[in-house]
């Protein structure tokens, strides 16, 4: 049943980055490809090493077709030890999940990926020597409970040539001037300061070296109760209004415990609403957002949607698709997320009220919606320096735990959420609804999310800045090296040469015009976007502007009333939100202003690219929205060819510098799956299912048997 | 397109806009309102009129209907807001509030609401084209006689006395785009050699046999070639219609030929089905929204006439056979399936002229009964057994093609959107009747102009192309899996959300590609930079 090629004997090495091992290897492994079902493939030699699984094509020197968007680090028949995700054993037809000590060993190898491929291995032609040592080898070092130290990053990082800094201007947030600066862009210095009370790590080892609290809050108090209970600055609107999160005391059994905590608490919320500050809104989003797992729950079935072995079973899950999609509940949690999302940009943005955001460790779902609230109100945060900022901000230095959620060192599967893949989730949504406004792509989503598995850069595979900071000095290994100079997943020449990297920058989008030359245009604009929202008359307009120096003397009117009272979520109006929402949405969009999401049924849509793209029925030849964006791309290029023509003339100067990459000149038979498709692989079909044919033998039959039957009520007269 | 077109033109015309004199409104036969209109305009003017849209401000003004349309100006600017085609306006559902004693509200126009009766009401028109006005009317006897007369002038049967036969746009003379082309009467001939249509053999039952049909079945395939006849009805079906003397072809009587079967729903399923999406999408917040898509089975519609066309395409252009398709009668799901086929093969189908000619051959010419399955859309529920939406799935599944392949038809959503409107309610007689035996009855080609016509004007053309066109030799083979058939937001929530920030974005593309091909043209000279008008100009009129 299989188109038998003579297996070349042909010594293939793996590539190997600086400090890379192989551990073990097998050849005549047969490797299916995906598309159709068939039997199709191409022997080669399987490998692992303490990076990657590695599948090794027989005849991968005469692929001269090299793809033009391609992934330096982790190649098309890669899988870094991080991305497995299940690994099964086909036995007599039979699949069977493995993980740990094996018995038998099986005659198919599938390997399920986080990024969502599936690698299919046939090991019927490998010597049975070979089968146990790769079998066992890939589900030990992918699937078994490992240390931090073995983790690839720290033999990379070892081994590794000095690397370059290539930050790209992210702002990193490892310094107190890092906040300084952000306070000082927000305009938040006014009524927050950056403390160094956490150097040496004397409050907690979840909380940040340096971070924000509000000027009236005490060094004791963040002492007291290592950070909990205190208000953490991540935010200020134009407004003055700010967004914070807490870390919330756990629940006590000890009544005094947990009194005193309240007393805490009170005294806390006491100082920081007295005036001059305002209004404060209390929201815990473990009450009014879903729980972590029922985040991982309904990512695990949504996912599975993804995850084809093969055409059939795609085909047969046609026809209940959208009830299938929506029991997984996916798509409504990124809905709840982003509305949650909108309420607190209209508490800050209408009603002038800082938000303080409560969650156990304030390090989950706090990230989420703080991150949310800025893309969506901070034009800084959508593009691309400052949304790297941001993840920086509040995801790896604020301290998200990347190693457990991830779980990325098989300790615990009860500790694994994909909150942060949420996050990318609904930046998506909003970057599909509205393109212009964002200077990265969907493309940079998606390989943003595929870096989470990458074990090279430090960014993700750290629970905290405390555990980077003491797994940094490299005693262990190399002494001499010095400490680690660890890689950040920031610097995308490391994974993608220029070309490659043009596919992370969106063409259309609509820079912020320069304020010399367009000033009283910006100006107007951002009058009418201010105008545009209804003003809430029940709450003091005597409140705008707070901080601004020129309503000073609003502050001495108010100062000596009482303002300061805090509200819980549940009081809110739930009509406020829907005409905040509405009234937003029935005016022109101002791309460098407020944000916000339609959370209508139909705007909340499947991720295609990241979810679809290893899936070749959903292929077009020549379309998708990659055509749209190539073509652009190439009429941009075009104008800048000509542009740079002009200039020439003018000037008479010739700058030999610029030159144009002539990109996808071949759009239209470009992949819609581009720039994951691998393309040079396929020929042009249709991309009519399979099944089609199945039911077309079914048709004959069919039409045989109809025969019959008139022949029979023939014989019958 | 009639509530589009007449204010552009006619607009400078309006000037005695509250004189409730009719006539004066436009220089047309039109709205002169002959005997027959007259008697059912019980009410032409009405003052004080509040109109309300979804996500617009609502405006004040003066109603009137005349024999074809419904106008609003708004008082006191006296600006033209609502220009509707009657023939548009798809069910009137009317509300009556006698508020007795009641003082009326005081809003801003309480000063001029001198018609205290302590009554009023409200209308609600649900159009064809799917959007949907709200009228406040002061007074319960106005309101109703503004409801009836809407109900009457919009469900006029007569051809001859719809809003065509009287329209006479300037500019357009009346022979102009009315193509003459012969036509063959039980098979036509399309694109490539070997893709053909007709109805079903009728061979009725007790296994009677069709000879001449066997023949010129026969006839069509060479020596040892074989065909593929696509029955667009299921196995069943087509056993069942023996019984009214159709049937199918025996494989015993057609050696050389093979029948698949690929049922489509045609009729009443897909009526309600189109009825079902549209209330989903009408859904505030739109909860469990794809377990009502999915319900609605629309897009399962959508996914059904796609692969049935791929299947076509296919066995044309992989296996090299000859196909023919039919149904029953040949004139609905048919034509969906080989005209689909044909745009999915043929470039040539995919230019705005192609396109055109591929609608005037497999549709207009083939004789889709355009009037009994267009009389009524999503709002009628369980009117008349004829509407069927068939042309709105053909609309959709080109929709799909082009959102797939953004730039391998030469044409827009707007071209899609138009169509849409005018095969519902149009002031052109091209979609007129329900084959070319009536339309040649009623004269249609004499007394009305032709919508490509109209389409085809230089500036009115540049409306509808799609800027980022270029010509693609290849098959554009659709992906008919669920994920890729999406819900065509540009038509069924076209009055529901503003696509405003898409609009955008459209733009920019425009400006870019103008620029581009402003910018080559100083180098070759040989482009024409041409400056494009605002891709939504016009339909967002009555908006």
């Amino acid at each position: 049943e299989i188109h038998i090629k003579e297996p070349i004997e042909k010594e293939v090495n793996p590539r190997l980055l600086p400090g890379e091992l192989l551990l073990c290897e097998a050849s005549t492994v047969y490797k299916y490809m995906q598309e159709d079902g068939s039997n199709r493939g191409t022997y080669g030699k399987l490998v692992c090493t303490n990076f990657k699984i590695s599948f090794l094509d027989d005849d991968s020197a005469s692929d001269d077709n090299e793809p033009q968007f391609k992934n330096k680090i982790v190649g098309e028949n890669d899988i870094t030890l991080q991305c497995v995700d299940q690994i099964y054993g086909v036995y007599d037809e039979k699949k069977k999940l493995l993980t740990g000590q094996l018995k038998k060993y099986p005659e198919k190898l599938i390997i399920y990926c986080k990024d969502l491929r599936v690698f299919n291995f046939c090991l019927r032609y490998t010597k049975e020597e070979e089968v146990k040592r790769i079998v066992s080898g890939i589900v030990h070092h992918s699937q078994t409970p490992k240390l931090l130290k073995r983790l690839f990053l720290f033999s990379y990082a070892s081994a590794a040539p000095n690397n370059t800094d290539g930050r790209n201007q992210t702002v990193m947030f490892e310094t107190l001037e890092d906040w300084r600066d952000e306070l000082e862009r927000t305009k938040g210095n006014v009524k927050y300061k950056a403390v160094t009370t956490n150097e040496g790590y004397r409050v907690s080892e979840k909380l940040p070296l340096y971070f924000v609290v509000p000027i009236c809050i005490s060094e004791e108090s963040i002492l007291k109760y290592e950070g909990r209970g205190i208000p953490i600055w991540c935010w200020s609107c134009h407004n003055g209004a700010a967004l914070l999160k807490m870390s919330a005391f756990p629940k006590e059994q000890d009544d005094s415990t947990s009194q005193m905590q309240k007393a805490f608490l009170d005294g806390i919320y006491k100082t920081i609403s007295k005036p001059p500050y305002e209004l404060l809104k209390l929201d815990d989003l473990s009450s009014s957002l879903p729980s972590l797992q029922d985040i991982q729950t309904a990512y695990m079935r949504f996912k599975q949607l993804f995850l084809i072995d093969n055409s059939t079973d795609f085909w047969a899950t046609d026809v209940k698709w959208f009830s299938l999609l929506e029991s997984t509940n996916w798509l409504e949690i990124i809905r709840r997320v982003l509305k949650k999302a909108i309420e607190v940009a209209e508490c800050l943005e209408i009603q002038h009220t800082n938000v303080l955001l409560i969650e156990e460790s304030a390090t989950d779902l706090c990230c989420v919606i703080s991150s949310l609230v800025q893309v969506m109100m901070d034009s800084h945060s959508r593009t691309k320096s400052g949304f790297q900022s941001l993840i920086q901000k509040e995801w790896v230095i604020g301290g998200h735990g990347f190693l457990d959620r991830c779980n990325h060192l098989h300790k615990s599967e009860k500790e694994e959420a994909p909150v942060f893949l949420l996050l990318l989730n609904c930046v998506w949504q909003l970057v599909q609804q509205y393109p212009p406004a964002f200077e990265f792509t969907e493309t940079y989503l998606t390989v943003l999310s595929d870096s989470l598995y990458v074990p090279i850069f430090s960014t993700f595979f750290f629970n905290s800045q405390h555990q980077r900071d003491t797994n940094k000095s490299g005693e262990s290994i190399k002494t001499q090296s010095g400490p680690f100079r660890f890689l950040t997943v920031w610097d995308w020449a490391v994974q993608f040469d220029p070309k490659a990297q043009a596919f992370l920058n969106n063409p259309l989008y609509a820079e912020k015009p320069k304020p010399d030359k367009s000033q009283r245009k910006t100006a107007r604009f951002k009058h009418q976007r201010q105008l545009s929202l209804p003003l809430t008359p029940a709450k003091p307009s005597t409140k705008r502007g707070f901080f601004r120096e020129e309503t000073d003397h609003l502050i001495k009117n108010i100062l000596g009333k009482r303002i300061g009272k805090f509200i819980n979520s549940s009081d809110e109006a739930p009509n406020s939100l829907r005409e905040f929402y509405d009234s937003w949405h029935s005016k022109p969009v101002d791309y460098h202003g407020l944000l916000l999401p339609r959370i209508d049924g139909p705007e909340i849509k499947v991720w295609a690219q990241r979810y679809l793209r290893w899936i070749p029925e959903a292929q077009l030849h020549g379309g998708g929205t990659i055509a749209t964006a190539a073509k652009i791309l190439d009429l941009m290029e075009e104008v800048q060819t000509l542009q740079v023509k002009m200039d020439e003339e003018h000037s008479q100067a010739v700058s030999g510098d610029v030159h144009s990459v002539p990109m996808l000149r071949n759009s239209a038979r470009l992949s819609s799956l581009f720039p994951f498709a691998l393309l040079q692989r396929q020929s042009v079909k249709p991309a009519l299912p399979t099944s089609t044919w199945k039911d077309l033998e079914d048709e004959d039959d069919l039409v045989k048997r109809d025969d019959e039957f008139v022949d029979l009520s023939e014989d019958m007269l | 397109m009639a509530s589009r077109s007449p204010p552009a033109l006619g607009g400078p015309l309006l000037a005695p806009r509250l004189s409730p004199a009719v006539p004066t409104w436009h220089p047309t036969r039109a709205e002169a309102a002959p005997m027959e209109f007259s008697e059912l305009i019980k009410t032409a003017t009405v003052e004080n009129v509040l109109l309300s849209r979804p996500g617009l401000p609502a405006v004040r003004g003066t109603l009137c209907i005349t024999s074809h349309h419904l106008l609003l100006s708004s008082s006191p600017r006296g600006d033209l807001e609502l220009w509707l085609l009657i023939r548009n306006v798809d069910a009137v559902e009317k509300r009556v509030h006698n508020l007795g004693w009641y003082q009326p509200p005081r809003t801003a126009g309480s000063l001029r609401d001198t018609r205290v009766s302590g009554s009023s009401g409200t209308i609600t028109l649900r159009c064809k084209d799917l959007k949907v006005l709200q009228l406040e009317i002061p007074g319960m006897e106005e309101c109703l006689n503004i409801a009836s007369s809407i109900e009457a002038l919009s469900s006029v049967d007569s051809v001859m006395m719809m809003y065509p036969f009287f329209y006479r746009p300037p500019g357009l003379r009346l022979q102009q785009g009315w193509h003459q082309s012969p036509l063959e009467r039980h098979f036509q001939q399309v694109a490539s050699q070997a893709l053909l249509r007709s109805s079903q053999p009728l061979t009725g039952p007790n296994r009677r046999r069709c000879r001449e049909d066997e023949k010129l079945l026969g006839t069509i395939l060479d020596e040892g070639e074989r065909g593929f006849i696509i029955d667009t009805r299921s196995a069943q079906a087509a056993k069942q219609a023996r019984m009214s003397g159709g049937g199918t072809e025996p494989k015993s009587s057609y050696p050389q030929w093979r029948r698949l079967h690929r049922a489509l729903d045609r009729g009443r399923p897909l009526q309600e089905s189109f009825i079902r999406l549209v209330e989903a999408c009408a859904e505030q917040g739109m909860d469990r929204w794809l377990g009502r898509l999915e319900s609605s089975r629309w897009l399962s519609h959508v996914k059904a006439a796609l692969s049935t066309a791929c299947l076509a395409a296919q066995c044309l252009d992989r296996e090299g056979c000859k196909v023919l398709v039919h149904g029953a009668e040949g004139t609905d799901t048919t034509l969906l399936v080989t005209a689909l086929a044909q745009l999915i093969l043929d470039p040539s189908c995919r230019s705005l002229e192609g396109f055109q000619g591929l609608l005037e051959r497999e549709w207009i010419q083939a004789g889709h009964p355009f009037q009994l399955r267009c009389a009524r859309s999503a709002s009628s529920h369980g009117r008349g057994k004829q509407e069927a939406p068939l042309f709105l799935l053909f609309l959709d599944c080109v929709w799909q093609l082009s959102r797939q392949f953004p730039f391998s038809l030469e044409f827009g959503e707007q071209l899609l959107l138009t169509l849409f409107d005018n095969a519902y309610a149009s002031s052109y007689g091209t979609f007129l009747c329900n084959n070319e035996k009536e339309r040649s009855l009623c004269k249609v080609k004499e007394s009305t102009h032709s919508l490509w016509a109209w389409l085809n004007q230089p500036e009115e053309r540049q409306k509808y192309l799609n800027p980022l066109y270029s010509h693609n030799p290849l098959v554009i083979w659709p992906s008919v899996e669920p994920q890729s058939i999406q819900l065509w937001q540009g038509l069924f929530l076209r009055w529901i959300r503003p696509s405003q920030h898409l609009d955008e974005a459209w733009a920019e593309i425009r400006r870019l590609v103008e620029g581009n091909n402003s910018s080559s043209k100083e180098s070759t000279g040989k482009r024409l930079s041409q400056s494009f008008p605002d891709p939504t100009a016009g339909t967002q009129n009555g908006r």
